[in-house]
């Protein structure tokens, strides 16, 4: 299932004095089983990108294409698009509304009519997927920790099951443990469900581990887009656009500064102690 | 979807009626109230319409959003001169099923219409031309006199400011939670009454546990900073009445006292 944007403009307020321009023709092709990583100073137009992927914003010019369907026609079943496109907006606990976990979480299979055997069972499945106790499902979410909440809220989007997940911010304010089991969780999701992944996020660590394929928006527009490793290798443009780099990038870029001839497309340490220990073996005076 | 609230919309400009004191404007819309309600003829109507327009034409704000602010009440404007047509007795100006419409009815109901549209139209100037923040600043000053009999004018004050303050920020938030739950599937728009009152609780309780929560982080912002309320307490910007404020309350006054004389004569 893929996700086709064709030149894609947006304008907020339009037709007013404060109308504001955050999308200016925007192309993109999203395939089937992809990680992308959308990452941007604020304010180029990454959120407002991301709700045009499930029709919360129709698109002022251009069309968006998902699975075939045109989201601007007025035929289109947006909730069979929200189905298949989940959405977690950013401090997703924020949502949360039911008196038990488990309510919350059918919330959204609910809504789509899914049958009340199966709701149950997605609740539980969703649970187990960002790892939630099943003692928990009684509990009501506003007595959790801010990372069981978080969890509750995306395991409410999970439980539609769909197959393409969109996540803006999914870490942000979390500490590095809560961060480092979310991730996880998600990237399970990916690897074994093929689930199709978009994140947003500021934190180029998230993004290096995460995602194989990079989108860099400015001024909403699209300005760079390709493999992760490739994109963060081009530092001084990423600095330029006020961004920065997973910092084992940023390490290399040192490293060949003091005169080590080392590539800067790694994005694990692992690549990064193989990369060094190669360099080294063959003797600086390849540099 | 939640814009063209107009209550508590500043339109900042730089006007003889944007720089009156605030004391000044408030004790007048006060008056001016009165009167409006005091007046019983289309003639004392058409005086105080016709001094609402003017300081409406002095603060240059757009007659246009005057207008806007009017959107809401449209329908109770409908509603009052319909009542009034059909329940009013007097002569039969035309028959409906069991319903009878009366002249007299019209007359009366296009009286109360015209008395609600200039109360409006006129007090939305008010908080069109003065900002939120010299708004509480003024009514904490007229409040004071009243705090030896007990009332917290200062906390009073500082608690629309707040409020005033804050309402942005919840429609900000609303929207947010809007589409997070449009998202899994939840539907504002269609559905019966009913239907529709039971949707919005996935809205509004996160949106109280939001309100809740910012209000508890503001509390603590605010002792952080040593905030005890009113007493001792300096300002910094004082208020102070100017010859426009003197011009403008007997401006007032006048127009008030020829109405009440309309009235009674």
């Amino acid at each position: 299932m893929a996700i086709e944007l064709h030149n894609v403009s947006y304008v907020y307020l339009p037709g007013t004095p404060s109308a504001v321009t955050a999308l200016t023709g925007v192309s993109l092709r999203i395939e089937d089983g992809e990680s992308i990583g959308i990452i941007g100073p604020t304010g180029s137009g990454k959120s407002t990108l991301v709700q045009h992927l499930n029709g919360l914003l129709k698109a002022c010019q251009g069309r968006v294409l998902v699975d075939g369907e045109d989201l601007s026609q007025r035929g289109t079943n947006l909730r069979n698009i929200r189905r298949k496109v989940g959405v977690i907006f950013q401090y997703p606990e924020h949502q949360l509304f039911e008196e038990t976990v488990a309510k919350d979480i059918a919330f959204g299979p609910r809504n789509m009519g899914v049958p009340e055997g199966e709701v149950q069972q997605r609740v539980r499945d969703a649970m187990a997927m960002v790892g939630l106790p099943e003692s928990m499902a009684e509990r009501s979410p506003f007595e959790l920790s801010g990372g069981q909440m978080r969890r509750v809220a995306i395991a409410g989007v999970l439980a539609m099951e769909p197959k393409v997940l969109v996540l803006d911010e999914p870490t942000a304010g979390l500490d590095p443990r809560g961060r480092g089991e979310i991730l996880a969780h998600i990237r399970e999701l990916h690897d074994q469900r093929k689930l199709t992944l978009i994140i947003v996020s500021h934190n180029m660590e998230d993004i290096a581990r995460m995602t194989r394929r990079l989108v860099v928006m400015q001024h909403g527009r699209v300005v760079m887009d390709g493999p992760t490793p490739g994109i963060f290798s081009q530092t001084e443009r990423l600095r330029d656009l006020g961004l920065g780099t997973p910092q084992i990038t940023a390490v290399m870029e040192k490293l060949r500064e003091r005169g080590l001839a080392v590539r800067l497309d790694v994005l694990t340490v692992e690549e990064a102690r193989d990369e060094i220990i190669a360099r080294l073996n063959r003797g600086p005076a390849s540099a | 979807m939640l814009r063209g609230v107009i209550i508590g919309q500043y339109y900042a400009a730089e006007s003889p009626i944007h720089r009156l004191d605030p004391r000044t404007k408030i004790g007048s819309t006060f008056v001016f109230i009165v009167v409006l309600f005091v007046a019983k003829s289309f003639l004392s109507f058409a005086i105080l319409a016709g001094f609402g327009l003017f300081a409406v034409y002095l603060s240059t704000v757009p007659l246009r959003m005057i207008l806007r602010g009017l959107r809401p009440i449209l329908f109770i404007l409908t509603f009052t001169l319909v009542l009034h047509v059909f329940m009013t007795k007097g002569d039969v100006w035309f028959r409906l099923g069991p319903f009878t419409a009366t002249w007299e009815g019209l007359w009366q109901g296009a009286f109360v219409a015209t008395r609600l549209v200039i109360l409006i139209g006129t007090t939305s100037l008010l908080t069109l031309s003065t900002s939120p923040i010299s708004l509480t600043d003024g009514l904490e000053r007229l409040l004071k006199p009243f705090a030896r009999v007990g009332v917290p004018a200062h906390e009073l004050a500082m608690m629309m400011t707040i409020a005033l303050r804050f309402i942005p920020t919840l429609l900000e938030e609303a929207e947010k939670v809007m589409k997070a739950q449009m998202a899994r599937g939840a539907d504002f728009e269609t559905g019966n009454m009913l239907q529709r009152a039971r949707s919005l609780v996935p809205l509004l309780v996160p949106l109280f546990v939001g309100a809740f929560r910012r209000a508890d982080e503001l509390a603590m912002a605010m002792e952080a900073r040593c905030y005890r309320g009113g007493e001792n307490r300096t300002r910094m910007r004082q208020l102070r009445a100017g010859p426009a404020d003197y011009v403008a309350v007997a401006a007032t006054s006048l127009v008030a006292a020829f109405v009440v004389f309309l009235r009674f004569v």
